[in-house]
């Protein structure tokens, strides 16, 4: 029984390591995006005014 | 030597080709025809996608739309059916497309031989200053002198063709001093007189007044300013050669450089010493389980592929070969008599018989897995790191089929 | 909160839920009918392992094709979740088995077995191209390449289906329990129904939140390139 938990154990955390890993790198690129997309706004802002 | 040119043919034909490489699509809508006696100048900015055009010509890229035709064949099409061209091609890539292990005459005289016939290269050397350097490896030349054997290798097979060849150059002129370039001029020019076909990438102004036609990528193809007149091809008998395989090129690479020693050879020989370091336990064995362990050593050996794969990665070597005659080099028969070498080997060592049948199965056995497992990593030729690619996650795809080898045979 | 996301919180609170309701509450099998009953167990993981990697499978293969034909990058996007989904689940679902076998049988791995042997080379296959796939800059060499290899995991399924009933033919395999092994009762049912659903929502969820991540990176290149060009 004893190897049968480890055994068991030893795949629910691989499996929760891996979502976390998942989840983590979508959050990591939705705010690297979400930077990009603020920086390029910034740009085209400042333009605008230069031009204005 | 020239054709009669009662009545242009096509040599090259692109329809509406469309080329990705990458993330990016290079070509679109790409339509380019050749003619006998024409001499097509690529022209454009780096990144236009001349070389695209040129290796998609070559047969070398999959296209996504439209076909390519060389002569009435199609080489390519969009839906992946590739031939091999009937012509007589002539190929310099951008890369020289050679190996350092290979002889600078034996080169030029390779790549005539595709066609069948070559003409005396002396006078073609002499002009570029290589006299000297013919029995030399190309590996000992400088990066000048190996681009002029790259380009000679384009243009000798047209030179020695008795029927109008396609001359597919890309950048010929680069690395190449001031007289090279004047002598690559000529010869350019007496191909067309000849009748052949060329398609070649340029920047280089005096190698642009060679063409008859310019064209640049997305317009339409445009008549250039009149090519020198009165040019004659000199005569240069041609005689008739036999024909160097990838195979033959394959096996002659092989015993050179002894590469089957060094990556396939030393892997049974492992094997077998390790089998021989745990003594006499052959005699406990049911006959299947010996068998199994006589013919470990030459799974070990053919395992290990085919090592050409790596070596023709050298200045896109097996490129070149798929460009000129459709298929990349190869050993051949040798994984034949390797195998053989090794049953002997292992049965003498092992079993102390010797059984021709377990000897030629050995040899078979041999031969099959290291062709499969070069055909795997050819498989992974068109990536752009094929380097970086776990082929030998694969192989153990091959145990079953070793296993139920192994139980029939006993 | 995102869909897929929300998908993998309820697929891995149910297969906690199976984990805990396989070691306390499901009932021993038979004695007579297996050599260790408590490893059976392990079936309870073994077997929605197996399915899910089923459905991830299938996934890439449908991926791989959709590239290859319609040149689909919703298609593309699906090769690569279901080699990364297949990965996971053929692990866990060949690991599973080597340690039900070694307790069974006492040895990890037979031969004879076309499941096991299928799900293993299925799983290198899956290796093979997660990791292969990651070492290459996209595109659309790296695609079709990879993409060919599903399809050819597709392949390997019914060669290996035939190899092994050779084999299986020739030399017949360790004698595996007699008896009523085949029955399942109410609760061993509801057990493994309850894990099959869970493994299910689990892969589905991590699909849809592998296939958005892979979107975003594309889009995240994308808008990196245009920098790339407009600087």
């Amino acid at each position: 029984m004893t190897y049968l938990a480890v055994a068991y154990l030893g795949m629910l955390v691989a499996i929760a390591l891996w979502t976390w890993t998942v989840v983590q790198r979508s959050r990591r690129l939705d705010e690297r995006l979400e930077a990009l997309e603020r920086a390029d706004r910034g740009g085209t802002e400042a333009t605008k005014k230069t031009d204005g | 030597m020239t054709f009669p040119q009662t009545m242009a043919k096509a040599l090259l034909n692109l329809d509406d080709v469309r080329v990705r490489r990458g993330m990016n699509t290079v070509l679109d809508g790409c339509s380019l025809r050749i003619e006998t006696g024409q001499t097509v100048v690529l022209a454009g900015v780096n990144g236009a996608g001349k070389t695209t055009l040129l290796e998609a010509a070559a047969g070398l890229l999959p296209v996504e739309n439209g076909k390519i035709q060389h002569a009435d064949v199609v080489v390519r099409d969009h839906e992946g059916r590739t031939k091999p061209s009937p012509l007589s091609v002539g190929l310099t890539l951008q890369k020289n497309g050679m190996m350092g292990s290979e002889v600078l005459e034996e080169r030029l005289q390779c790549a005539m031989s595709m066609n069948g016939n070559n003409v005396d290269c002396g006078p073609f050397l002499n002009a570029f200053g290589l006299t000297h350097r013919a029995n030399d490896l190309i590996a000992h030349l400088s990066q000048g002198q190996a681009r002029k054997v790259a380009v000679l290798a384009g243009l000798l097979p047209a030179f020695a063709s008795k029927v109008p060849a396609l001359v597919i150059l890309d950048e010929p002129d680069a690395g190449l001093d001031d007289a090279s370039v004047e002598a690559l001029g000529g010869w350019l020019n007496e191909l067309r007189a000849m009748g052949h076909g060329l398609l070649i990438a340029t920047h280089d102004e005096r190698i642009m007044a060679c063409a008859t036609h310019r064209f640049e990528i997305g317009q339409e193809m445009k008549t250039h300013a009149t090519p020198p007149e009165g040019v004659n091809a000199q005569q240069r008998p041609s005689k008739p050669v036999k024909r160097i395989t990838p195979g033959a090129f394959g096996v002659r690479m092989h015993l050179r450089t002894l590469m089957w020693l060094n990556t396939n050879a030393i892997a049974g020989l492992l094997t077998l010493g390790i089998l021989l370091s745990f003594g006499d336990f052959m005699g406990e064995l049911n006959q299947m389980q010996r068998l199994g362990f006589v013919l470990a050593p030459v799974l070990a050996v053919a395992l290990c592929g085919e090592p050409l794969v790596v070596a023709t990665r050298e200045e896109r070597a097996a490129d070149w070969w798929r460009g000129v005659c459709g298929r990349s080099p190869h050993a051949s028969w040798l994984p034949l008599v390797i195998g053989l070498v090794f049953s002997l080997l292992s049965s003498t060592a092992l079993s102390e018989t010797l059984d021709a049948t377990i000897v030629g199965a050995g040899s078979l056995l041999c031969f099959s897995v290291w062709h499969g497992v070069g055909w795997m990593q050819r498989s992974t030729q068109r990536l752009a790191r094929p380097q970086a690619v776990f082929v030998g996650l694969l192989t153990p795809v091959l145990i079953l089929p070793y296993s139920l080898f192994v139980s029939l045979l006993s | 909160m995102k869909w897929g996301e929300a998908l993998l919180v309820l697929g891995f609170m149910g297969i906690g839920s199976t984990l805990l309701l396989a070691l306390l509450w499901a009932p021993s099998v038979s004695i007579n009918a297996f050599e260790s009953p408590a490893a059976q167990r392990i079936f309870y993981w073994h077997v929605p392992a197996a399915w899910a990697a089923f459905i991830a499978f299938g996934a890439l293969f449908v991926g791989s094709a959709g590239w290859l034909f319609q040149r689909s990058e919703w298609m593309w996007r699906l090769h690569v979740a279901g080699s990364e989904a297949g990965l996971a689940c053929g692990l866990m679902a060949v690991w599973s088995g080597c340690v039900w076998g070694q307790a069974e049988w006492g040895t990890p791995w037979d031969w004879t077995d076309v499941r096991l042997n299928s799900f293993g080379l299925l799983t290198l296959l899956a290796i093979y191209v997660v990791l292969g796939r990651n070492s290459q800059p996209d595109g659309v060499e790296t695609r079709d390449t990879f993409a060919a290899f599903g399809l050819y995991g597709f392949v390997l399924v019914p060669l290996t289906y035939v190899a092994t009933r050779i084999w299986t033919i020739r030399h017949p395999g360790p004698v595996i329990g007699t008896g009523d092994e085949g029955s399942i009762n109410g609760e061993m049912g509801l057990v493994l129904l309850l894990g099959a659903i869970s493994f299910t929502v689990f892969i589905v969820g991590h699909m849809i939140a592998s296939m958005r991540l892979t979107a975003l990176e594309q889009r995240l290149e994308s808008m990196l390139s245009m920098r790339d060009g407009g600087a």
